[in-house]
């Protein structure tokens, strides 16, 4: 029975089904061709989603220059109501912007025009001048508007006795005095209370000068102490704690480069094994720009473009022998018995060895987009770490190099083919860790340790290994911060 | 024989040279394929598949190293059992009662044709089938098919038994209906 398996073997050999052989070329061309689509699609989905962060960023950044005007308009929603008294009774919203999260008022009096004097007696001895304090203002000639300029300084005004001038227009405040300040106040008892105990505190809470941009500043009484330190004027270094956190940078970023290279496939078992052998993952460097986007005070997502270059090193030794043939040399010596010598010449065949020792490389280019999400520790206002996981998302890949020659792996190597590596994979997992340390009040610098591994083969599953990498860099790097 | 002039075009991705590669060697690739697929479909898509990993790695190819055919069927063979790996993932192995091996007539697997034996494999369950032809037609050892297939090498052994146990027995079945048919 075995010889008729054996013919059965034979026969298949010869086997030449007949088919429609203009039908199925027909067909594979339309699967080429929709994959070759696909394939387009897909690297149009990557661009797209590239172009989506850039935009995302832009509009960011955008809204992040013109938060402070934004903020200005928003100090000045007053709600008014007019009560039977004459009184404009007001709500104010949201004082705070890009975080500086000071107050929410629930609601005051704005008595019009009225002088009142705000002394820290007033303040401090009791409760029964109600009247005097129910207004919060600033004193000075001054109409905030959307283009109000937002950048003058701020100073603390540690008098606590000012005089203070209302005007409450429909939509705007108006101020009238040679210095702006503002004082705090909303309802009568409440502002009382909280200003009395600041100013037995440090004297210097009820009224404060302020920068046109930062605050108009109808505090919630009970909010006074809790955002006492909120209401601080910004230091010369870019406060972590408060400012709001969106980078623009630029980061580098060489290390360890872990391979590991496993046969699927029984015909592939030996050249892997040759290739674990004699090749050796080296080294992973990468430059990456970034996007930084505080989604909170703590939470952070980071997007961008990386390009990092994988190294392998392959240490190839071997001899080379060749056959050699060597004609007309001596093979045979005769000494007659005349006494002459007769030297009988032929062809010599032997062997020449030559010995090869070299180092070649095997280079892997990815361009990748990384999303990584993260979150912030402040260690003070000027520094902290980050910790954040993701993913990188490869959009483009080259090959380049040598390796051992799959056909022949006593010897020989051979170039590597960049089409056994897939051309959308593989994603890599992410983990980051890094100190942020500002410079100045619009830069930062970082450094930490990045780790990442392949989540697939890099390798296309028809060739019969998988091929996947683990990386552990140190990462440095700078930001400008919006 | 596959001229070097046709292959190198096709390195070059040259449509008419990809083609006439195609027309000169489908009818091999398929008969490859169909003893792998379990219908007519299914060799379709096998061929579909195997063509597509023939271009794209034919730069791979080198002539020093062997003929040209005997990479392309080590190139379809992997990419069939890739596929059938794919495929095993949502399909159960389906075992079936042992069938015991009955001694036939010698002439049993002569009298069919090839067309009758591939319809017959082609009904075996895919890991009976998958076994007989890389033990059979691929003369694959079965510690190797034990490896390919991550099975043990003796399941290898008791499956090709099977198979060619089923393939007999239905051999057997047809040639019986075939010839109560001729003398109806």
């Amino acid at each position: 029975m075995y010889n008729d398996w054996h013919k059965l073997q034979n026969r298949f050999q010869d086997d030449s089904p007949s088919m429609d052989l203009e039908k199925a070329w027909s067909s594979l061309e339309a699967e080429r061709q929709s994959r070759e689509n696909n394939g387009g699609a897909n690297r149009k989905y990557y661009w797209l989603l590239l172009g989506l962060l850039l935009l995302i960023g832009s509009v960011s950044m955008y809204f992040s220059q013109d938060a402070m005007i934004q903020h200005v308009t928003t100090q000045l929603e007053l709600d008014k109501i007019n009560n039977p008294s004459g009184q404009t009774e007001v709500k104010a919203v949201g004082i705070d912007h890009h975080e500086r999260k000071i107050v929410k008022a629930e609601k005051g009096i704005i008595e019009k025009p009225k002088q009142i004097e705000v002394s820290k007696n007033d303040i401090a001895g009791s409760n029964s001048n109600e009247e005097k304090l129910t207004t919060t203002s600033l004193i000075k000639e001054q109409k905030y508007t959307q283009n109000q300029n937002i950048n003058s300084e701020a100073l603390i005004n540690n008098n606590t006795t000012r005089s203070i001038n209302v005007n409450a227009s429909n939509s705007s405040i108006v101020v009238t005095d040679e210095k702006p300040i503002a004082v705090i106040g909303i309802t009568n008892k409440a502002v009382l209370n909280a200003t009395n105990e600041s100013i037995q505190e440090n004297a210097k809470m009820s009224i404060r000068n302020v920068t046109s941009a930062y605050h108009i500043p109808f505090l919630n009484p009970s909010e006074v102490n809790k955002h006492n330190s909120n209401l601080a004027l910004p230091s010369a270094k870019f406060d972590f704690n408060k400012e709001p956190r969106n980078a623009l940078g630029l980061s580098f970023s060489y290390g360890l480069n872990i391979r590991a290279l496993e046969s699927t496939d029984n015909a592939n078992d030996t050249w892997v094994e040759k290739r674990n052998q004699l090749e050796q993952a080296k080294d992973a460097y990468g430059v990456e720009l970034f996007y930084q986007k505080f989604l909170t005070k703590r939470f952070f997502i980071t997007a961008g473009l990386n390009y990092t270059r994988w190294t392998d090193q392959l240490n190839y030794e071997y001899t080379e022998e060749r056959m050699v043939s060597v004609e007309d040399v001596v093979v045979e010596i005769k000494y007659l018995s005349d006494g002459t010598i007769e030297e009988m010449l032929g062809t010599v065949d032997g062997t020449e060895s030559q010995d090869y020792i070299a180092t070649v490389w095997q280079k892997q280019n990815y361009l990748s987009v990384p999303i990584l999400f993260g979150s912030h520790f402040s260690f003070d206002q000027k520094s902290g770490v980050n910790l954040a996981l993701g993913v990188q998302v490869p959009i483009y890949r080259t090959v380049v190099g040598r390796t051992v020659d799959r056909s022949n792996t006593d010897y020989g190597i051979e170039l590597i083919n960049p089409e056994i590596f897939k051309k959308n994979g593989p994603v890599q997992f992410l983990a980051n860790v890094s100190y942020v340390q500002s410079i100045g009040k619009t830069s930062s610098f970082h450094f930490g340790l990045k780790g990442g591994f392949d989540l697939s083969s890099r390798i296309n599953e028809s060739e019969g290994f998988t091929q996947k990498h683990y990386g552990i860099q140190l990462s440095t790097g700078i930001a400008k911060l919006f | 024989m596959i001229e070097q002039s046709l292959i190198d075009n096709c390195k070059k991705k040259i449509s008419s040279a990809e083609k006439e590669l195609f027309f000169s060697t489908a009818p091999l690739v398929k008969s490859i394929c169909r003893r792998y697929a379990s219908n007519a479909e299914e060799t379709q898509d096998f061929l579909q598949e195997c063509y597509i990993q023939i271009f794209s790695k034919i730069t791979s190819f080198d002539s020093d190293k062997g003929a040209f055919k005997s990479w392309m069927c080590k190139v379809s063979i992997n990419t069939i059992l890739m596929l059938l790996r794919k495929k095993k993932r949502s399909t159960q192995l389906i075992y079936v009662d042992f069938l015991p091996e009955k001694k036939e007539e010698a002439s049993l697997l002569e009298s069919a044709s090839l067309d009758q034996i591939v319809a017959i494999i082609q009904k075996l369950p895919i890991g009976y089938r998958t076994v007989f032809n890389l033990a059979i037609i691929e003369n694959w050892t079965h510690e190797d098919i034990g490896k390919e297939l991550n099975i043990k090498a003796s399941t290898s052994r008791s499956q090709l038994t099977r198979a060619k146990a089923m393939i007999k027995q239905k051999l057997s079945q047809q040639l019986k209906e075939n010839y109560v048919q001729r003398l109806a």
